[in-house]
């Protein structure tokens, strides 16, 4: 009896296996062939039937799709914009969930209620009216103190930037890590004399690195990939982000399709890495959304 | 506590200064652009002139305009079409990948590596795929004896091809939540099943699915929400045709207002939709919503 099932287990196994692989390349296939047709010679790239392997490996697409489109511009614009709308966002979420979580103050709950409130709210309803209003900050792109006259933040990086620091998520994700930690650790701080802010600072931001890491790979994937913000606010070539710069690449040469490929693999590399460095924060933030719960 | 008084309203004072710039932002850039775009609905407006107070026109118009009510079909279309098969799917992985499997690590990097991947790079990727005379999918399917078809330029196959990529790309991520939701079901639940002799699909039925109700109703919502506001692959691939096949609310909304410069329509169009998601989260709400406790 014993011998069959152990049959039966390991051929069960075997099938799940089987299963899970053939999922993977469903998976890694266009990946794979967008890879293989991104080092391919034109000549060998619009032919029917499709080959499979180069004749001969051209790296040089790399370097010819780089160039040919000021990708190290938009590489640095995309940069920008995930570097300072992550901090940002780390910096005014981390306070904001600090002072809901251990503070108490008349309308925190309701404050807190708009805050989990915003969460469902789509972002084509606030992108007309953050169009207009970036356009009419005062002050800002040769505005005057009405705000009218000029571009506003339209076409710069504050425009581009700032919708992203104001996460309700980051902050209900930092209130509700906070509220995990113990109050005898600013208890005891209080009794010390320390302020609010060393509070903050010294005790719980340090023992936030769960949290701020979730974040900051959540803003980190949603600012590099970010689409439709920047198609909106950004005019000039100087400000397209990669992601723009890779759909006007496409749009504005004769579809290269091995450029096309080679330059869709340089803009997806800078977040592989991120993932692959960060990758059991991702499941962490899972389990603080409380998902299971 | 000495001083009680005094140290409350100063923890009070402390609370206000930290979540004031959060406060002050999220009113900025969430409250007011939703109230604006209210009251943008209830006007004309094309960004060099004042907007025009014109009442309900624009609502009025929404109800008789053909291509927003196409608009909305094709997304619940694209709805219906990625959502219950990406579910299963992910579902299925999930269980499948639950088990301490030696190459966990690389499955769950393959199947999430779409998910990290921008909506643009897969759009690219996919373009070249669906390319009717020199992508790979039609010489694939002539090796089964499926005959060539012109996918994204094919009024019949543009959204299902759109559909099935979009499938591709976001059935790692609900994989991964499945992941978790299983997780947090305890071992003594499936032990004890196996005492009382349950089968694989007994046990499933009985234990893994009703516990995994919470994680369900999570991912369709979340899905329900993110499929009404389909917009990239659209404007990427197909820029909403052909014959209008693939285009959606987000598409339709951003056209309005960004390439005929009608901001006070596209306003009007945009709550549509917020009313629209709401009501799917509320239906969703009402059928799917409630747990299962077995403590």
């Amino acid at each position: 009896m014993a011998g069959r099932k152990d049959g039966q287990q390991s051929s069960v196994v075997l099938i799940v296996y089987l299963f899970l692989m053939v999922g993977a390349l469903v998976s890694l296939g266009p990946f794979i062939w967008m890879i293989l047709t991104s080092l391919k010679p034109s000549n060998e790239v619009l032919v029917y039937p499709p080959r499979l392997f180069p004749s001969r490996w051209m790296w040089g697409n790399y370097i010819a799709a780089w160039q040919s489109a000021d990708f190290g511009l938009y590489f640095r614009n995309s940069l920008v914009y995930m570097v300072f709308g992550t901090l940002g966002c780390l910096i005014i979420s981390s306070l904001a969930g600090f002072g809901f979580a251990r503070h108490e103050f008349a309308g925190r709950d309701l404050m807190m209620a708009l805050v989990v409130g915003t969460m469902m709210i789509p972002l084509q309803v606030r992108l007309i009216p953050l169009f207009i209003m970036m356009k009419n900050v005062p002050f800002a792109g040769g505005n005057n103190w009405l705000g009218q006259g000029g571009t506003g933040l339209h076409d710069t990086f504050a425009g581009l930037i700032l919708p992203t620091t104001a996460s309700g998520f980051g902050i209900f994700l930092f209130r509700q890590f906070f509220l995990t930690l113990p109050r005898e650790l600013e208890d005891a701080a209080r009794i010390d004399g320390c302020s609010e802010f060393e509070i903050y600072w010294r005790i719980f931001v340090p023992l936030a690195k769960p949290a701020f890491a979730v974040l900051s790979i959540f803003c980190a994937q949603w600012t590099w990939n970010d689409f439709l913000w920047p198609l909106v606010i950004t005019m000039s070539k100087d400000m397209r982000t990669v992601q723009i710069g890779l759909q006007t690449f496409r749009q504005e040469n004769v579809i290269l399709w091995e450029m096309l490929m080679a330059a869709t693999v340089i803009s997806t590399i800078p977040l592989i890495i991120i993932f692959l460095l960060g990758q059991r924060y991702f499941e962490q933030g899972i389990a603080f959304s409380g998902i299971k719960g | 506590m000495p001083n009680s008084s005094k140290h409350h309203r100063r923890l009070a004072l402390a609370g206000y200064a930290f979540v004031a710039p959060g406060m002050i932002l999220l009113t900025l850039l969430w409250f007011v652009p939703v109230l604006g775009a209210l009251y943008l609905s209830f006007t004309k407006y094309a960004i060099v002139t004042p907007p025009q107070w014109i009442g309900l026109a624009n609502y009025k118009r929404l109800l008789s305009d053909e291509l927003f009510l196409k608009a909305i079909l094709n997304t619940a279309y694209y709805a219906l079409g990625t959502i219950p098969v990406g579910m299963i799917i992910a579902l299925i992985l999930a269980v499948a990948l639950n088990r301490n499997l030696r190459l966990a690590g690389f499955f769950r990097l393959s199947y999430y590596l779409p998910v990290i991947t921008s909506m643009v790079a897969v759009s690219m990727i996919w373009l070249w795929i669906y390319n009717p005379e020199y992508g790979i999918l039609n010489f694939l399917l002539g090796k089964i004896g499926i005959s060539p078809k012109l996918w994204l330029a094919h009024p019949k196959w543009a959204m299902p091809s759109i559909i099935a990529m979009s499938i591709w790309k976001g059935v790692g991520k609900n994989m991964m939540l499945y992941l978790a939701g299983l997780q947090g079901i305890p071992d003594q639940l499936y032990d004890a099943a196996k005492v009382d002799g349950a089968t694989g699909w007994k046990t499933f039925r009985h234990i893994t699915w009703p516990l995994l109700l919470p994680t369900t109703f999570f991912i369709l919502v979340v899905s329900t929400i993110g499929s009404f506001q389909v917009f990239e692959q659209v404007y990427i691939m197909t820029q909403g045709g052909p014959l209008n096949s693939t285009t959606t609310v987000v598409h339709q909304i951003y056209q309005s207002a960004f390439q005929f410069f009608k901001m006070g329509y596209a306003s009007a169009q945009a709550f549509a939709l917020f009313v629209l998601i709401f009501a799917l989260s509320w239906v969703n709400n009402r059928f799917f919503g409630g747990t299962v406790d077995y403590s």
